[in-house]
């Protein structure tokens, strides 16, 4: 009689573990809350979405590298302005990539292609153009997703010469730090750098598949990761965002997958794959955290942006 | 059993809708099912194994691209370096050929991206556009620009921003490049997987419809073999029973286990038709076997009746015939009865003569005791004749026979004035038959010919005896009045005769035929009206004697 029972809760069992296991995907950490734009140069359009900036009046800045523009959204997704753009004026882009806010909430943005870093005020007016292109210190080369460190300084990754250098929110050049290696505190075309409550920054180590932080006078601490596809591991990864917890969120271009970590490195979960449908990614590149808490991605190859809710 | 339950079912059976060929529907579903499922998983692995190796060549292709597109950079740079440093002109159509075979590969490149939705790709090369076209641009700038009075840092500025955009374009060949290999050794390894998977499937899927087959096959087999051995089974019974002539059991108890095992047949089919058929069938011969043994109880007695009268009318008829003959009879008794008279007389008158001839009487007393012994023997002959019962088959000379017959009907023929001729073959066979019968059938034929003759002048009748094939034959010949055609057609039919009413009891001729047939031989008769008739009997050679005689 028990063995008759015991085959059919296994029958119950071997019927419901695919169930229990579709739950459990839908039972995710991340739950994709919003979705916008799509392909093009419109309004609310991308061709090369790459990085992201919250400023205070609650509006997201996005980067587009192809657009050569940032468009200015409001956090449901919906389309506001946008400025810069195409052109050989002073205030216009070439192949903007990262953006960051300083205290005073002006907007600076970096051109990957002319190695200017571009400085706008709260209002989208051309402020002022510092930086230049070359791998003297001072200039950039190919540089990536920046961050304003609560010190008042820029730390902007170049990927060209594989770098971190340092800039106040008045385009002076303060040092730089790193260059191109394998070894630990060594960058191989870092893609982005973001810093924690602590002040400490995190670098997306592109080339060589790997976290490095560094303090804030650019001393490396520590690093984790190595090439690979499994929980931990990561294949060029390339934006970063941290929480108000200090978590660590990573996105990897080669996997196509975002890993969340704690601020010492300890994989958590990860979420997303290769493809096209809502909650996979292509090509992806920037990510940040918007006030809200909520996590913006660059899904750059389906040119819209996607926004989970991480708990 | 009702006769309700077993009416017989009579119904052409259609070729294309049988319910015993609906049976064998699920095995067939089972082969089709089985067919396309196996063909199902083949195509699903052809296709799956084409669309990996087109992946895998695609692959391989974007790799050529790329090669291509890095070897058109460094051949770019080389020029331009040749160019800038070493004056050496010529370079420039060079350096614009190689330019514009960046952008149709960049379209190549993506195409194929586009093709197998390599989503990072096709976003990288979009990417990269911007950088060629920068490229490009410098490029074009370097060969239109008038070297020689350009100071040597100027020129270093030139090469320096084409190399940074070179840098980047190489570094989306890298990029590009990342993960293909792996990807292709990944797909190899898909390949490799699915090949196992295939062969698993389809060894699973092989064995799966094979034991499904057989099973269903077997099932099947029983379901059509069982009521077909119940059938034989109920069919045995029945034959047993006809067979063994088991009569000490009730031959209801046999149709009764054959209808329970019918009744156990449940098919629907045509073989549940048969069985009803079947059952329809035991029952009729049952009603069958019923009327039979009634009607054979019935039969026996009447046989046994027919038997003892037949018996008594054989008595009959032979006691009837010596009736006929009654008269030659007593003629014949009476000659020797009158000669011991005379005998007796002259004896007597010889004791009284004075000396008394002693060899005289002894010869009259002689003769009166040789006298006596042919009366005694015409008396025992007739004892002999008549006698009732038993009668049993011996072998026997039939001239003999015929010659014993002559003892009581010599005497009417010769009163009738009939000259009688006898011709009997020597040396003939022995035949096997009843003596008594036979000669009771010579006697009835004599008697027949005896008074066929009674209105003839030339009365003659001829008795012979020979062999002819296998048998021996005797013919009683007259020539009297003959027979017509309508009598000869009645001659063997009981009671029929043309005798005057009380002379013939119509029975003669029936009862020797019906004496010939019980000795397996014939009695045949040639007649033509007004010339005569010849009646012949014959009896068949034992085989043994056959060989011997040899006639």
């Amino acid at each position: 009689m028990w063995i008759e029972t015991l085959k059919r809760r296994s029958w119950i069992l071997i019927l419901f573990l695919p169930m229990c296991v579709a739950c459990s995907e839908n039972n995710s950490p991340a739950q994709l809350v919003n979705i916008f734009g799509s392909k093009g140069s419109g309004e609310g359009q991308f061709k090369y979405v790459e990085d992201f900036a919250f400023d205070g009046q609650g509006h997201v800045l996005i980067t587009d590298a192809l657009n050569a523009n940032v468009q200015v959204f409001d956090l449901d997704g919906r389309y506001v302005t946008e400025f810069a753009g195409t052109g050989d004026k002073n205030q216009h882009l070439k192949k903007p990539e990262g953006i960051a806010i300083d205290a005073s909430g002006n907007i600076h943005v970096a051109d990957y292609l002319t190695g200017y870093i571009q400085k706008y005020s709260p209002g989208y007016e051309h402020l002022l153009t510092y930086s230049g292109f070359g791998p003297e210190p001072g200039h950039t080369l190919e540089t990536e997703f920046m961050t304003f460190h609560p010190n008042g300084n820029l730390y902007v990754p170049e990927a060209g010469n594989s770098r971190i250098s340092v800039f106040d929110a008045h385009g002076n050049f303060q040092f730089n730090f790193s260059h191109k290696g394998s070894k630990a505190g060594e960058l191989l075309r870092p893609e982005a750098v973001k810093h924690n409550s602590k002040g400490l920054l995190y670098v997306a180590d592109l080339g060589n598949h790997r976290i490095q932080v560094f303090d804030e006078g650019g001393t490396f601490l520590f690093t984790w990761g190595k090439e690979g596809k499994a929980p931990g591991e990561f294949r060029k990864p390339s934006g970063l965002a941290i929480d108000k917890d200090d978590n660590i969120y990573v996105a990897e271009i080669g996997n196509n997958r975002i890993q969340k970590f704690t601020e010492k490195g300890k994989f958590l979960y990860t979420f997303g794959k290769n493809g096209r449908e809502p909650g996979e990614f292509g090509n992806i590149h920037g990510l940040a955290i918007s006030p809200m808490g909520e996590l913006y991605v660059a899904d750059t190859a389906n040119h819209r942006v996607q926004v989970f809710n991480v708990k | 059993m009702g006769n309700e339950g077993n009416r017989f079912m009579m119904s052409a059976l259609d070729i294309n809708n049988l319910s015993i060929s609906n049976k064998f529907s699920l095995p067939s579903a089972c082969y089709a099912v089985g067919l396309l499922v196996i063909v199902i998983t083949m195509s699903i692995f052809y296709h799956s194994y084409r669309v990996n190796s087109e992946l895998i060549i695609d692959l391989t292709e974007q790799k050529n691209i790329l090669s291509k597109f890095r070897a058109s950079v460094a051949g770019i740079d080389q020029d331009l370096v040749r160019l800038v440093y070493l004056y050496n002109q010529g370079r420039e159509e060079s350096v614009l050929a190689n330019v514009e075979t960046l952008a149709p590969m960049l379209v190549d490149f993506k195409a194929l991206a586009d093709k197998h939705d390599f989503i990072n790709d096709r976003s990288l090369a979009e990417e990269i556009e911007p950088s060629i076209e920068e490229l490009r641009k410098i490029s074009l700038e370097i060969v239109g620009l008038n070297l020689d009075n350009m100071v040597a840092s100027a020129r270093d500025l030139y090469k320096y921003s084409f190399l940074v955009r070179a840098g980047q374009i190489l570094n989306f060949a890298d990029e590009s490049l990342y993960g293909k290999s792996d990807q292709v050794m990944a797909i190899g390894l898909k390949i490799k997987q699915q090949e196992v998977i295939f062969i698993g499937s389809f060894m699973v899927e092989f064995i799966m419809i094979f034991i499904m087959i057989y099973i269903l096959h077997h099932h099947m087999a029983k379901k059509l073999v069982d009521p077909i051995q119940q059938l034989q089974m109920a069919t045995h019974t029945i034959v047993d029973h006809y067979s063994s002539q088991n009569t000490h059991q009730k031959y209801e108890d046999f149709f009764q286990r054959a209808i329970a095992i019918l009744e156990s047949i449940t098919s629907r089919d045509e073989i549940g038709i048969l069985t009803a058929n079947f059952k329809a069938m035991i029952a009729t011969i049952e009603r069958a076997t019923h009327d039979n043994i009634s009607a054979n109880k019935h039969l026996a007695k009447a046989n046994t009746e027919l038997i003892s009268t037949q018996g008594q009318l054989v008595q009959s008829a032979k006691l009837a015939s010596i009736g006929e003959i009654s008269a030659g009879l007593a003629h014949e008794l009476n000659q020797p009865l009158g000669a011991i008279m005379l005998s007796a007389q002259f004896a007597t008158e010889l004791m009284n003569e004075e000396a008394i001839d002693k060899e005289s009487v002894s010869k009259k007393l002689q003769r009166i005791v040789a006298q006596v012994e042919r009366a005694s023997k015409i008396i025992q002959h007739l004892k002999v004749f008549s006698r009732k019962g038993e009668h049993t088959f011996e072998e026997v000379d039939i001239n003999w026979v015929i010659e014993e017959s002559f003892i009581l009907v010599n005497e009417t023929l010769k009163m009738n004035g009939i000259k009688l001729i006898v011709e009997l073959a020597e040396k003939l066979p022995p035949v096997t038959c009843d003596f008594i019968q036979i000669e009771q059938v010579l006697t009835n034929l004599v008697t027949n010919a005896r008074d066929a003759l009674e209105q003839g002048q030339a009365k003659e009748m001829v008795v012979r005896s020979y062999a002819q094939k296998n048998a021996i034959c005797i013919d009683v010949q007259d020539n009297g009045c003959g027979m017509s055609a309508a009598v000869i057609a009645k001659i063997f039919d009981p009671f029929f005769t043309t005798k005057a009413v009380g002379k013939g009891t119509g029975l003669g001729m029936s009862i020797s035929y019906g004496i010939m047939q019980d000795h397996r031989g014939e009695l045949r008769v040639s007649s033509i009206e007004g010339q005569g008739s010849c009646f012949t009997i014959s009896l068949p050679i034992p085989v043994e004697k056959r060989q011997h005689t040899n006639i």
